[in-house]
């Protein structure tokens, strides 16, 4: 047995399975998310590449498969992210459960974390471009509903996604070529240029972005959140690999102009938009807008000198506050649309009287996001700050005043939120498993954002072991 | 006679895209299209071995039939109603039609523009290699701008991926990656062909 076959092909075979069996789609998803925590705890057990005895069985995994004369590699190194990406498909396969979104979210989402272990297993390296586009194909499929028409967000996410793909194939190319000759000047100024375009389109980094909130105002809310976690995690893991196999590249200035300059202004045009939204959903997309300005930053702290390198465990550590942030305002938002039908604000007027869990779970998700103190994203985000004005204080002011940008976006929901024409009772209208999912994850924040050693270590040695730095 | 198979494919290029650009019906756009996978693979033949650029037309006529088995399979009332209904032949050569062309015209002459950069940025390709590719991708870019219905959507990818392919295949002559290519044509189809059908299924909550 090896690796890619544990945590690529066996989970394949049960999508496929998923999708045969739509009909009982409840069962399905249990099941479904029982064993993707399986393989989850599989990669937290079993050591790749070394024998193990489990219960009764010894038994060894090795790391490579060979297909049509490429190799899928999964090695020791690898196991954090097999784990994170499993749990995540997990907690996202119990939500859609739990708000009954999409049947085909199950089958779907475990294919696209599938193609998204494929794509940071295969080598050569070039492949993952063509698997990533793969996996756009299956998002798509994905967040347009059987029934529904499909909407202008899914129409330019198919767009810019497949348009990045030519990029960073040739981006591939001309690397190789700059390794072998790297005076030539010409040659490294159009590899700069491709690449910047090629990861412009697959970060929708400015003026890419715009499917971002057309995509969270008009498809279902966690199906979007999966998508809006899944993706931007992808695209970073590849983009630090990609940076981290060509040691030229990371000591060149003009690539942390371009990721700082990139981060900024995503922080920048999604705190202000997020000022003046008047869509809890659009709200959402501007804080993932926000987000990967984050992320864009956080890889620039940790390229370069080898001594920067720990930093980019800021990236990874980010990880788990921003999926359970993403997930509980999906949930929320999924909750209160099964009843307004509506997101904009003039249609959520009094939710609170009705929906208290939920408020409680969009504030919660958003301060985790802005990095209020004692939730989850706090320790990241005081990080960020910290080093960032360390090295480039001007971006650190800006990403701080960032932030106030989505705390005046939420201040101005929850003033609709509680706003009514007459006097409401409190009542509760969330299904017991919605209150019991919002409760569980609210908790999570705070617990991470007290004890954030339970987490953020593990989190940073997988940054680590993937870039290959002894912890 | 390479020489000739690559000019009389870049003629069935230039042709097509016309027709691609111009038509507002989709059982004429598949057959431009599929015609112009030909006119690929007079191309592309040219720098890789037969089989491997076959599997280029191969996977595109599968394409543009999945396309066309989506569309076809819409009842009347559906294509009207998502804009995919056959226009009448009187109406062919409407002010839309001819305004897309003319951009179309104008956009190639940029692409023309382009081709001693292109040449320059991958050598060794040849002038028809690079027009081809450098029309393709021009001129599906605007069409991607100016509409936005899923079928047409994925046509103007279809027609960008596979003027990239001709350039591609200059430099990158492996099975695997223009297997895997081939395969994200299909998928592109596929995810037309949903795009396409899904407002007429039935939603099941």
């Amino acid at each position: 047995m090896n690796a890619p076959q544990v945590w690529i092909f066996f989970p394949a075979i049960l999508a496929l399975l998923l999708m045969v069996f739509q009909r009982w789609w409840k069962v399905g998803a249990l099941v479904a998310a029982t064993f993707t925590l399986g393989l989850a705890g599989f990669a937290y057990l079993v050591p790749i590449g070394e024998k193990y005895k489990l219960l009764f069985w010894n038994i060894e995994i090795s790391d490579s498969l060979s297909v049509l004369g490429r190799r899928l590699i999964l090695s020791s190194d690898d196991r954090t992210i097999l784990i994170l990406i499993y749990v995540s498909v997990s907690f996202w396969i119990i939500g859609a459960l739990v708000s009954a979104s999409n049947r085909l979210f199950t089958p779907l989402s475990i294919g696209v974390s599938v193609l998204l272990i494929a794509a940071l297993a295969i080598e050569p390296f070039l492949y993952a471009a063509i698997i990533l586009e793969m996996m756009v194909l299956v998002c798509v499929i994905l967040l347009i509903k059987p029934g529904k028409a499909s909407n202008r967000g899914v129409i330019r996410l198919l767009t810019f996604q497949t348009l990045a793909m030519p990029f960073i194939l040739f981006t591939g190319w001309l690397l190789t070529g700059v390794e072998v000759n790297p005076e030539d000047s010409s040659l490294v100024s159009q590899a700069a240029i491709l690449m910047a375009i090629g990861f412009g389109l697959l970060f929708s980094i400015f003026p890419f972005h715009s499917w971002i909130p057309l995509l969270a105002e008009e498809a279902d809310p966690i199906s979007v959140s999966f998508v809006f976690f899944i993706l931007p995690l992808v695209i970073g893991l590849l983009g630090i690999s990609f940076i981290d196999r060509f040691s030229w590249l990371y000591t060149t200035s003009w690539l942390y102009v371009y990721l700082r300059f990139s981060g900024v202004l995503m922080v920048i045009f999604g705190s202000v938009w997020s000022i003046f939204q008047r869509n809890l959903a659009r709200l959402m997309g501007f804080a993932v807008i926000i987000e990967i300005g984050y992320s864009l930053l956080t890889i620039s702290l940790g390229l370069g000198p080898i001594q920067n390198r720990p930093l980019m465990g800021l990236f990874f550590t980010s990880l788990l506050p921003r999926g359970i942030s993403y997930g509980l305002w999906a949930l929320s938002l999924s909750v209160i649309l099964k009843d307004r039908k509506l997101l904009d604000y003039h249609a959520i007027r009094g939710v609170a009287y009705q929906y208290p869990f939920v408020v409680v779970g969009i504030t919660m998700a958003v301060l985790s996001l802005i990095g209020f103190p004692l939730t989850a994203g706090y320790t990241n985000h005081s990080g960020l700050w910290q080093y960032l004005n360390e090295q480039f204080p001007l971006a650190a002011q800006i990403v701080i005043i960032g932030s106030v940008g989505l705390t005046f976006g939420l201040f101005r929901s929850l003033i609709y939120m509680f706003q009514t024409r007459e006097a409401m009772a409190w009542e509760i209208h969330e299904k017991t498993g919605e209150r019991i999912l919002i409760g569980l994850a609210c908790a999570s924040l705070v617990i991470f954002g007290l004890l954030p050693q339970l987490y953020t270590s593990a989190l940073i040695n997988m940054g680590l072991s993937f870039l290959n730095i002894t912890p | 006679m390479s020489g000739y198979l690559s000019i009389a494919g870049l003629i069935i290029i230039v042709v097509t895209l016309g027709g691609i650009t111009a038509s507002n019906n989709w059982r004429f756009t598949i057959l431009c299209l599929s015609l112009q996978y030909l006119g690929c693979i007079f191309l592309i033949s040219k720098t890789l071995p037969l089989i491997l650029a076959a599997s280029k037309l191969i996977s595109g006529w599968i394409a543009g039939a999945i396309l066309g088995m989506a569309l076809a399979g819409l009842s009347t009332e559906e294509s009207y109603l998502l804009g995919y209904a056959a226009r009448t032949k009187e109406s062919f050569f409407r002010s839309q039609s001819v305004f897309r062309l003319l951009i179309a015209g104008m956009v190639g002459l940029v692409a023309i523009s382009l081709v001693p950069k292109f040449q320059e940025f991958i050598p060794g390709i040849e002038f028809e290699h690079s027009l081809a590719s450098a029309l393709m991708i021009c001129i599906s870019l605007i069409q991607l701008s100016l509409i936005s219905r899923p079928f047409d959507v994925v046509i103007g990818l279809l027609i960008i991926l596979s003027g990239f392919e001709i350039a591609y295949s200059v430099v990158e002559t492996s099975a695997l990656v223009i297997g895997l290519l081939a395969v994200v044509d299909l998928g592109l189809a596929l995810v037309g062909a949903y795009l396409i059908f899904s407002p007429t299924m039935e939603h099941i909550e």
